[in-house]
């Protein structure tokens, strides 16, 4: 019994310490409007950045937020939830906006810009640092980094 | 055509919002230089703008600037306008016994100027000035940084004119893991061909256009017709020592289809059109090209083969060059090149590439005996070209 105890207590510490580790290192988060219930999966995602979607569920209009080309971040986000290289992806939508065929998403210069628009639009979807990340948002999907 | 109108009935039916508009304004330029290696050799890079490369290094075919504003003026309508420099564009006059080509460099034009409505979620309405939405390339024609290449393969993008006044009806499609889009397009627009220097009216050109595109693959459709063609054509006549202006009728089809695979690494694609002229005065034509490059970094080396190739279908068209003998029929000399293209394409920023390319062209034109070396307007030619392309 005691034996199984001390176990369960290292196991436990264990465990908390590796979460803190978790907390530590900062992950990308995929935000939207708390009031936003949605369904947005990492397809849905992808789709709205490539501009083959536009539309929730429920046929409001979304609307997709981007870091700057130079963020990490961004380079994280193309890769694992577009699946695109950088410049694969600004060749897209250079071709979109010289063709009429849409416009490329806002860039705003820091997840805290990008969490303050999405707390106020339940129309936009954005990426962020888990960092600045506050209850103000929803967070939908989670990358982390290395 | 009315388009003033159409235009008034667009911004009528939008509902009335008086916010501020959302205006961007972006650009894109392409810097190109080159020429062919042997004397006599000429290479058409641009058939709307009469860009083409000589013996001579010339830094105006490939170089271009557009200018593009584009407001958002409510939730459903918007208003874009394309304005277009070509470094290299011609106009041919004919004077007194001459043609004469005037400079008409960075003479600014707009290819692109339209109101866009969206009817419904799914349907978009454009009337105005559009791209002729022909070719796979035909709306991103001149945007260099969107493909690897210098120009498209101008053995299959041969089309003397780009855009048209009208407009088209775009609906989006979504079938599973499918999407794309089903455009139809109707409108008028006219031009100048640079190889007989005809002026050439499409007065109401009809056509349907489907893409779809599923991860990596995009396939594409086009048809389009128009029964209203007049061709202009004025040309100096040996039997009357002047010139005469000859006028008719050329109602045409044209079809392409197209498949690219683009999976961020590896890069293949092929397109092939026709070209078919209903009352045989002219031979019919197809094209088609096939090409592949790998994205190494930075690094997109790229090669492509392309042809052009005309049918004897021209049996009503005859030639007449030296007074007294039978005409030449157009038939019995249809035109046949090919050409080969090796390039690399360096993106050295993320908005910006440079690129370096080679084609060589190979004229396979039987030629009647009197006009060896005269009938077909290509003939062999290298090219060697380099540009830099920027999107802002």
């Amino acid at each position: 019994m005691r034996k199984n105890m001390i176990i369960k207590r290292v196991i436990a510490t264990t465990l908390f310490c590796l979460s803190l580790i978790g907390l530590a290192s900062a992950d990308l988060l995929v935000i939207v409007h708390p009031e936003n219930t949605n369904t947005i999966d990492a397809r849905f995602v992808k789709n709205l950045y490539l501009g083959k979607e536009n539309q929730f569920d429920n046929g409001d209009d979304a609307e997709a937020l981007m870091l700057d080309d130079n963020n990490e971040l961004t380079e994280l986000f193309l890769k694992e939830i577009v699946n695109q290289k950088p410049v694969q992806f600004k060749r897209l939508w250079s071709k979109a906006l010289f063709t009429g065929k849409g416009t490329p998403p806002q860039v705003l210069a820091s997840s805290a810009d990008v969490l303050r628009l999405v707390m106020s639009n339940p129309t936009m979807v954005g990426y962020i640092d888990s960092e600045a990340y506050t209850n103000d948002v929803r967070a939908v999907l989670r990358i982390k980094t290395k | 055509m009315k388009l003033l109108h159409w235009t008034v009935v667009a911004i009528c039916a939008g509902p009335l919002a008086a916010h501020a508009f959302e205006t961007r304004l972006n650009g894109f330029i392409s810097v190109g230089g080159g020429m062919t290696l042997s004397e006599g050799q000429e290479y058409v890079t641009d058939p709307v703008n009469f860009g083409q490369y000589t013996n001579e290094l010339s830094i105006k075919p490939d170089t271009m600037v557009a200018i593009q504003t584009s407001s958002q003026v409510n939730d459903r309508l918007s208003a874009t306008a394309q304005l277009v420099g070509f470094a290299g564009a011609k106009q041919f006059v004919k004077f007194a016994n001459a043609d004469i080509t005037v400079d008409r460099g960075f003479d600014v034009n707009f290819e692109w100027a339209y109101v866009n409505y969206e009817l419904l979620d799914s349907v978009d309405l454009k009337v105005g000035r559009i791209r002729m939405p022909v070719f796979y390339y035909s709306s991103s024609l001149d945007l260099g940084y969107s493909y690897n290449w210098i120009r498209p393969p101008a053995e299959v993008y041969n089309l003397f004119t780009t855009s048209l006044e009208g407009m088209s009806v775009d609906y989006d499609i979504s079938i599973g893991d499918w999407y794309g889009t089903a455009t139809g397009y109707y409108g008028e627009t006219s031009g100048v061909d640079p190889e007989t220097q005809s002026i050439v009216e499409f007065e109401s050109i009809l056509g349907g256009i489907i893409a779809l595109e599923r991860g990596s693959l995009t396939l594409r459709g086009s048809y389009s017709v128009d029964d209203n063609v007049s061709i202009v054509r004025t040309f100096y006549n040996p039997l009357v020592a002047g010139y005469v202006t000859q006028e008719f009728e050329l109602p045409l089809t044209f079809a392409s289809g197209s498949a690219i695979y683009d999976n961020g690494t590896v890069m293949l694609g092929s397109e092939v059109t026709s070209t078919k002229f209903k009352n045989n005065l002219n031979n019919d034509e197809s094209a088609w090209y096939v090409t592949g490059g790998v994205r190494l970094g930075s690094f997109t080396p790229h090669v492509t083969y392309s042809s052009f190739k005309q049918k004897s279908t021209a049996a009503d068209t005859s030639l007449v060059f030296i007074p007294g003998q039978a005409g030449i029929k157009v038939s019995d000399y249809p035109q046949d090149i090919s050409a080969i293209t090796a390039g690399v394409r360096w993106d050295f920023d993320i908005a910006a590439a440079i690129k370096v390319e080679y084609t060589n062209r190979t004229d396979n034109t039987a030629e009647p005996a009197i006009l060896e070396g005269l009938w077909s307007p290509f003939g062999d030619a290298q090219v060697l070209s380099v540009s830099v392309d920027v999107v802002f």
